[in-house]
């Protein structure tokens, strides 16, 4: 067994669209996990971030390119074979409201995954993990609609948590969330995932956020991993012009805020129809020109890790 | 504060029908034709097919409430039986058609693929024929009576629910917590047990209220024309029929009947759509 | 908490809204006496986290509360006063004096109606322009907010622009009649960051340069430090803190307003453990006799369970809601 959890090799997903053409959400992406790490997928709506996320779990099929999960491709697995392996990987999405069937108590939604697997699924055992991301044994008999967004999503993180998976992918789990809340929820979050050494897919617009949590991010756009790396490096000195624009964008509290605050011009392009070369060439403030709009970036080394962006490569040449 | 502002808008049946009077009423209305249809050999004052030739067409008096019919039997007597076979053979249909329709729903709608692909289409070809047509052959096929009327009507019907209940189906698989489950690896039947079929309930009853009507107009429009009920079994249906011949000296037997048919139709219908807004509580004005 | 003195904004106020009260039936009390003050040419945030009420302050202003909701309370507009009790009267205000826009830009527009339509029908409301003026002032507005190719957008339908372009339809459709005060609500929490710094930046731009007002309501601290000059912090239906941005980012004054920063602010800072706000907000109509706030406050001592704070001014022009404010400044 390697020292890799995830691997993520080449995937690209195409979603057919009425009346011809394809929906390119994805356009082969590389992406690894080690056991325990936590990984940071940033992206805007519509950088296949929640694509890939759901590839991860099996809510879709890749199109082309491979995952490998624990040693074993995932990508082509029989349904029967994939529901085994589904108990290592579980998934905390953004709605934990719609996550739950409406017409069950906590502690039946807590307990499916225990039950599923065939693991002890007792009250007890489910009160236990209640109490563990701090719910008492008074929420086990209540409905979804009956708690507070924050109770609600600790209820899903104990859903998550009860089988011991090794990965979680988790969906923007906080950003439906106030901000007290977020916090506490971020908390309890990273110290699950400590405690049981639990991997982390975590998906997020909010750069902030990964910050604290992930130990290395990947920054999507258009499908496209732009930019990856060691997460505190690179979202303190971003090398792609778009990772810069993003963390420029990210409104902070900070007095000694003394970023350049830079406003991309125009919206993020249709994932129907990609440009040519460099897929952030037309927004780019730093644009090179031809280069840019006719040959896609190789990936070039940054201090933080690798990014693709021409700037880069002449500075390597 | 959207979440304390709509918080009472859902609202189950129960509480509405404190509110609403027309339903309390349309529900107390349906509960007096299901005790007639379950107690009509108990309640009805004289044997319905003993004839009294020398007393035909009489009006109502203290011995028949209703009069009497051709034939000098009791009207009041075969109108309530006649509600009994209309009843029974409505609500036969609806719970066949409605579980037929269920289990056709389930499989298209969450199965997907080229079952349902294959379903959908012979569904559609149900749709694509006038219920009343099909049921027309198929009887013909059949040979009148009450149990060709229940399969011809049941057949005729299932293509609706099993339309409305698979579109329900492919909604709710879209659902946060059927992925949910999916991610978690749960076997799909226990999906569709656990998660697909509880939330389709809403649907289901009204879907089952509403064919329960349309199979009694079917009923009465079938045994009318002589391929339902077979005389001398009353049904609402045969008893217009045998009652319009003397529609001028004796319009009773036809209105008789033809009001009963009429109240609890319209009561289905009213207690289907109450059905409909407490289950989704989205279509609420 | 009547009239407390104004000590930020001591000038003459465009708006000078006075003991905001609203009430929703069945349920109690949500907003509890709000004063709100601003001058022409500011943007003034308006922060708070869901279920604080200030979103049903904004709508009390602009008369427009659901159904089951009441208001109480004055607004003056111009050195007119209005009833904020009596919706229609403000009904004069709405759309021509005071605009809104609000967070969901594709429930806002019409989807069977062109853009430059509905651009029209707000207009011809409020302006009396002839059929080739309005047309005029269609593409003129477009391109005020920024749109690219104004001609194919006014023949466009919302469903064929993106979540950004729709906003700054809506933000066109906002401004068309010159209002003088723009409440903008949550304006960009359904955009993306990039898209989100675009918006803020054409709203910082009509504030500036054309002396709007404008009130943001947001839940986001950051937002508000990047474009608001003024900030009202809202807790469980009332203001506990109100001053200028740099002081209260600074110096937060209540528990609250430094709790909700310190949220923020340790996320930039690499720790281990972020800094939270225990507890939950209490459910509107709570009977609370003292402090709201004070069963999740670390300073919370035994007054604040019984006496209810007022606003005070503090030493640097802002107002604080807080017994203990200055006892705890220093730590």
């Amino acid at each position: 067994m390697s020292d890799t959890l995830l691997r993520v090799e080449g995937v690209s997903k195409a979603f057919p669209i009425r009346g011809g053409g394809a929906l390119h959400a994805l356009r082969e992406v590389d992406l690894e996990i080690k056991p325990g790490e936590a990984v940071g997928l940033i992206g805007e709506s519509g950088s296949g971030k929640s694509t890939l996320g759901r590839i991860v779990v099996g809510l879709e099929r890749a199109t082309s390119g491979r995952v490998h999960f624990d040693g074993q491709e995932t990508s082509g697995l029989p349904a029967r074979r994939r529901r085994t392996i589904q108990r290592d990987i579980q998934m905390v999405f953004q709605d934990s409201r719609a996550s739950m069937n409406p017409r069950l108590r906590i502690h039946q939604i807590v307990a499916e995954p225990l039950r599923t697997h065939g693991l002890d699924a007792s009250r007890g055992t489910v009160i236990d993990l209640l109490q563990r991301v701090g719910l008492g044994e008074r929420f086990a008999d209540l409905y979804p609609h009956q708690l507070s967004g924050g109770q609600r999503q600790r209820a899903a993180i104990a859903r998550a948590v009860s089988v011991r998976p090794k990965l979680i992918v988790a969906d923007e789990p906080v950003s439906a969330l106030d901000i007290s809340v977020q916090a506490q929820v971020l908390n309890l979050l990273k110290s699950l995932a400590q405690e049981y050494g639990t991997a982390f897919l975590f998906i997020s617009h909010d750069l902030g956020v990964v910050k604290f949590f992930c130990d290395r991010v990947s920054v999507l756009y258009l499908g496209r991993v732009l930019e990856d790396g060691a997460a505190a490096p690179l979202l303190a000195g971003p090398s792609h012009p778009y990772t810069r624009a993003l963390a420029s964008a990210a409104p902070s509290v900070r007095l000694d805020d003394q970023r350049p605050r830079i406003v991309l011009s125009g919206e993020l392009p249709s994932p129907e129809n990609p440009p040519s070369g460099c897929c952030f060439h037309p927004r780019c403030p730093e644009s090179l020109g031809d280069v840019c709009a006719t040959v896609e970036p190789g990936r070039s080394q940054t201090p933080a890790g690798t990014a693709r962006c021409h700037l880069l490569e002449s500075v390597r040449t | 504060m959207a979440d304390t502002l709509t918080a009472g808008t859902r609202r189950g049946l129960l509480p509405r029908i404190r509110t609403d009077r027309v339903l309390a009423v349309a529900l107390v209305v349906a509960a007096c034709y299901v005790v007639v249809a379950l107690a009509a050999p108990v309640l009805t004052p004289e044997d319905p097919n003993a004839q009294h030739l020398l007393a035909t067409l009489q009006g109502p008096s203290g011995a028949h409430l209703l009069g009497t019919d051709e034939y000098g039997r009791d009207e009041l007597s075969r109108l309530l039986l006649g509600v009994r076979s209309s009843m029974l053979v409505g609500a036969i249909v609806a719970l066949i058609s409605s579980v037929g329709g269920l289990i056709v729903g389930l499989v298209s709608g969450y199965l997907r693929g080229p079952v349902d692909v294959v379903l959908s289409r012979i569904v559609d070809v149900g749709l694509a024929f006038p219920t009343l047509v099909l049921s027309l052959a198929l009887i013909s096929a059949l040979g009148p009576g009450a149990r060709s009327t229940v399969i011809a009507l049941t057949l005729g019907f299932i293509p609706f629910s099993a339309r409305v209940l698979r579109s329900a189906v492919l909604r709710l698989r879209q659902e946060g917590f059927i992925e949910s489950a999916r991610v978690t690896g749960v076997h799909p039947g226990r999906i569709v047990l656990r998660h697909v079929l509880p939330n389709l309930l809403g649907t289901l009853a009204v879907q089952t209220t509403m064919v329960f009507a349309y199979a009694l107009l079917g009923e009465a429009g079938l045994s009318y024309v002589g391929l339902g009920v077979q005389p001398p079994t009353p049904s609402l249906g045969n008893m217009i029929a045998a009652g319009q011949v003397h529609a001028l000296q004796a319009p009773r037997l036809t209105v008789a009947p033809g009001l009963a048919a009429a109240i609890i139709i319209m009561t289905l219908l009213f207690i289907g759509d109450a059905l409909r807004d407490a289950a989704d509580p989205l279509t609420v004005r | 908490m009547s009239a407390p003195t104004n000590a930020v904004l001591d000038g003459a106020a465009l708006v000078d809204a006075t003991g905001v009260a609203i009430t929703v039936d069945g349920v109690g009390p949500a907003v509890h006496g709000v004063d709100l003050r601003l001058a022409a040419g500011e943007m003034v945030g308006l922060v708070g986290e869901s279920g604080c009420g200030k979103s049903l302050t904004a709508f009390s202003l602009l008369g427009l509360l659901p159904a089951g909701v009441r208001a109480a309370g004055e607004l003056r507009f111009a050195g007119t006063a209005y009833d904020l009790a009596a919706p229609d009267t403000l009904r004069p205000l709405r759309g021509r004096d005071v605009a809104m826009v609000s967070q969901d830009p594709l429930t806002a527009l019409n989807p069977v109606s062109r853009i430059d339509h509905q651009l029209g029908d707000v207009m011809r409301t409020h302006l009396d322009l002839s059929r080739a003026q309005r047309r005029a002032r269609v593409l003129e507005l477009l391109e005020r907010v920024g749109i690219p190719s104004p001609r194919r957008v006014a023949r466009a339908y919302p469903f064929e622009l993106s979540g950004g372009m729709r906003q700054r339809v809506l933000i066109a459709m906002a401004i068309s009649c010159r209002p003088r005060l723009l409440i903008a609500d949550e304006p960009t929490t359904a955009l993306d960051t990039t898209v989100q710094a675009q918006i803020m930046e054409l709203l910082g731009g009509l504030v500036r340069d054309e002396g709007l007002a404008m009130l943001l309501i947001t839940h986001d601290l950051g937002l508000v430090a990047q474009h608001c000059s003024r900030v009202c912090v809202m807790y469980a239906g009332e203001i506990v803190e109100h001053g200028a941005v740099r002081a209260v980012l600074d110096r937060p004054r209540h528990p609250y307003a430094r709790a909700l920063i310190e949220c923020l602010a340790s996320r930039d800072t690499g720790v281990a453990r972020l800094a939270t706000i225990e507890g939950t907000v209490p459910p509107v109509g709570a009977a609370i006799e003292g402090c709201r706030f004070a069963a999740r406050c670390h300073y919370a001592d035994h007054r604040c369970s019984v006496t209810r704070p007022r606003l005070t001014a503090t030493g640097d022009g802002g107002l604080v809601a807080c017994l203990r404010s200055e006892e705890i400044a220093d730590e």
